[in-house]
């Protein structure tokens, strides 16, 4: 049979494995072994295969940045920064229209500047900003919503592990990426208060009992301390981002300052003892094994799609329609937003990037630009029914307080809000390449 | 009851498995103190850490695998169950006996591809890099095939688990 045929049959196979719960890896890994021993008629090739990607595919030095910057999100989650942020974000934002709403989304934008996930964030703000607003009487779904929806900026805005992920998939420059995740980061973070703003202006009861919050009222000295608690981790962001841009280290390196810098506020804190440290350690252990069983199957599957020459044949297939490029771009975001029900974010872009790089290369795209626009229509599929991630994260997270259908709901006018930055995104290429290209 | 041959067999492994993922989780604590020695050495004192890249390069695959067993056991892995959940019991049980057998067989490719590379290695005692910053890679292809094996086992273990399940359930349907 046809080579391509057969890629074109595994990849089928996966999808259905992966719907029906197989581990995303075990189910790459075999798909690709079962597809290269059709393909070249010996079991021993296929074998090998597994044996060759396992010792070499990850041994890079760049590597590196996965472990350190999951570390450095846990480090700073123990820390409490993401209270400090709120707490900050709240005596300057609280007297706005919706305030809370906005100190939910600038405390989030900041934070995402230290953690890489979004799942993790929607967790750990359900717990910070969810009974604050329901104190101040806002309502239910709009508190739901913005906790949600703000939890989309962690991927975007440096360090994302998503963003990593595609940098290291594509062999673009990791650096570059982060760079460029900014400002489309601080365009959803406005377009979110604009927003919550609006929202509030024209349905005043979204914003609770009272739409100034009285009780903000601190006495200058006050006011000054809540604000400038967060300033270490500031000083922390500036550091490692900063030390990027400037080209001091790697972005590897980068991720081990931060680590350790997110690892000696905690300690500053007195947050750390044994028991927190290993905890600490021991999840970002699993987490970092996960997401390297993706990576290193993920190099089976590429190299059995190489093999089989599938990518190049689609490619030619594709160029044949003289499509304009836009179009061929919203075919493959439509793709990341349907994917998103059923997988995962990483094993998404793990699967679909092989498939559409040599794409994106003979149509001239500039693969920079496609990564952001791509971890924003990733980002889409989290709120997306059924299955939206990180609406059951939040879900796990406060029990019984909320229905997911609630989550749902509330976070819809924030996935509109998502999609018009996308579209921006797409139609403004300058807003995701400008900054990257000053390095 | 005192515990039976077999259990203390599965506790000692357990313990193993546990022992070998703590080891990677120091081993990845040290490695961000060594990086950031390096970064305050070169910048601050012009005195770089010689072959720390070669050293954070190599340690991580020896890190993954082991972590693998342990992930895998503590549930880690990624996987999607949102169909799973809904299915049938039997119908759950069953696809579950098939992916851990999938599981199984693909560590134990792994294991028996990464065997002659790593015997070939210990032989030749291969490195890799050069100069002073010379690597050896056979306690990185040693873990591999250990970090696999010990995989392979735990997904084995729930293939057993989810059909005696199975089979328990059939007759008491009976």
């Amino acid at each position: 049979m046809d080579p391509v045929i057969i890629a074109a049959i595994t990849i089928g196979l996966l999808l259905i494995l992966i719907l029906f719960g197989m581990h995303v890896g075990v189910a790459m890994a075999a798909c690709s072994a079962v597809g290269l021993w059709w393909i070249k008629g010996d079991l021993m090739i296929a074998l090998k295969i597994l044996g060759t990607t396992s010792f070499r595919s990850v041994m890079e030095y760049v590597f590196g940045v996965v472990p350190m910057f999951i570390i450095m999100g846990m480090f700073a989650n123990l820390s409490g920064a993401s209270e400090d942020l709120y707490d900050s974000a709240n005596v300057l934002l609280g007297k706005v229209r919706g305030g809370l709403g906005h100190a939910t989304v600038v405390a989030n934008a900041i934070f995402a500047a230290i953690t890489g996930v979004s799942v993790a964030s929607a967790a750990v703000f359900s717990k910070i900003a969810l009974p604050q607003m329901r104190r101040h009487g806002y309502d239910h779904k709009f508190a739901l919503g913005t906790v949600a929806g703000s939890s989309a900026l962690g991927m975007l805005i440096p360090p994302s592990v998503l963003l990593i992920i595609y940098g290291l998939l594509t062999e673009e420059a990791i650096g570059k990426l982060f760079m460029a995740g900014v400002l489309p980061g601080l365009l959803l973070a406005s377009v979110y208060c604009i927003g919550i703003y609006l929202m509030v202006l024209v349905k005043p009861r979204l914003g609770g009992d009272r739409v100034v919050n009285r009780d903000q009222d601190l006495g200058f000295k006050e006011f000054w301390r809540a604000l400038t608690k967060p300033w270490m981790f500031v000083v922390l962001i500036v550091m490692v981002l900063g030390g990027i841009y400037l080209g001091w280290f790697t972005p590897t390196e980068a991720g081990a300052v931060g680590a350790f810098g997110a690892f000696v506020l905690a300690l500053i804190r007195g947050r750390v003892n044994i028991k927190s440290l290993w905890n600490v350690l021991l999840e970002s252990g699993h987490t970092t094994a996960s997401v390297f069983l993706l990576l290193i199957t993920s190099q089976m599957y590429a190299r059995m799609l190489t093999i089989s020459g599938l990518p190049s044949a689609t490619s030619e297939w594709v160029m044949t329609f003289s499509l304009p490029p836009l179009v061929i771009v919203f075919v493959f975001l439509f793709v990341f937003i349907i994917l998103g029900a059923i997988m995962d974010s990483v094993s998404m872009l793990l699967v679909c990037i092989p498939l559409m790089l040599p794409i994106l290369k003979a149509l001239n795209l500039d693969i920079i630009w496609f990564g952001v626009i791509a971890v924003v229509a990733i980002e889409m599929g989290f709120f997306t029914p059924p299955f939206g991630l990180v609406v059951f994260a939040m879900k796990a997270a406060i029990g019984d307080e909320a229905s997911v259908e609630d989550i749902f709901v509330g976070s819809f006018p924030f996935l509109v809000m998502i999609f018009v930055v996308l579209l921006i995104l797409v139609f403004v290429p300058a807003l995701s390449t400008w900054f990257p290209s000053l390095m | 009851m005192a515990p039976s041959f077999g259990q203390r067999i599965g506790k000692a492994f357990l313990k193993a498995t546990a022992f070998m993922n703590g080891i990677a989780t120091v081993w990845t604590f040290l490695i961000m103190f060594l990086m950031t020695a390096d970064v305050i050495g070169r910048s601050l004192f012009q005195h770089p850490i010689m072959g720390t890249a070669e050293l954070v390069r190599i340690s991580i695959v020896g890190i993954i695998f082991m972590h693998m067993p342990h992930t895998l056991w503590v549930g880690r892995h990624v996987r999607s169950e949102i169909i799973l959940a809904r299915l049938r019991a039997t119908t759950r049980e069953t696809l579950q006996i098939f992916m851990s057998i999938v599981g199984a067989a693909v560590f134990a490719g792994i294991v028996v591809s990464s065997w002659k590379p790593m015997i070939t290695a210990w032989r030749i005692l291969e490195y890799e890099g050069e100069g002073a910053l010379r690597v050896p890679t056979y306690p990185i292809r040693t873990l591999i095939v250990v970090g696999s094996a010990f995989t392979a086992t735990i997904f084995l273990y729930r293939a057993i688990e989810y059909l005696l399940k199975v089979f328990r359930a059939g007759k008491r349907a009976r």
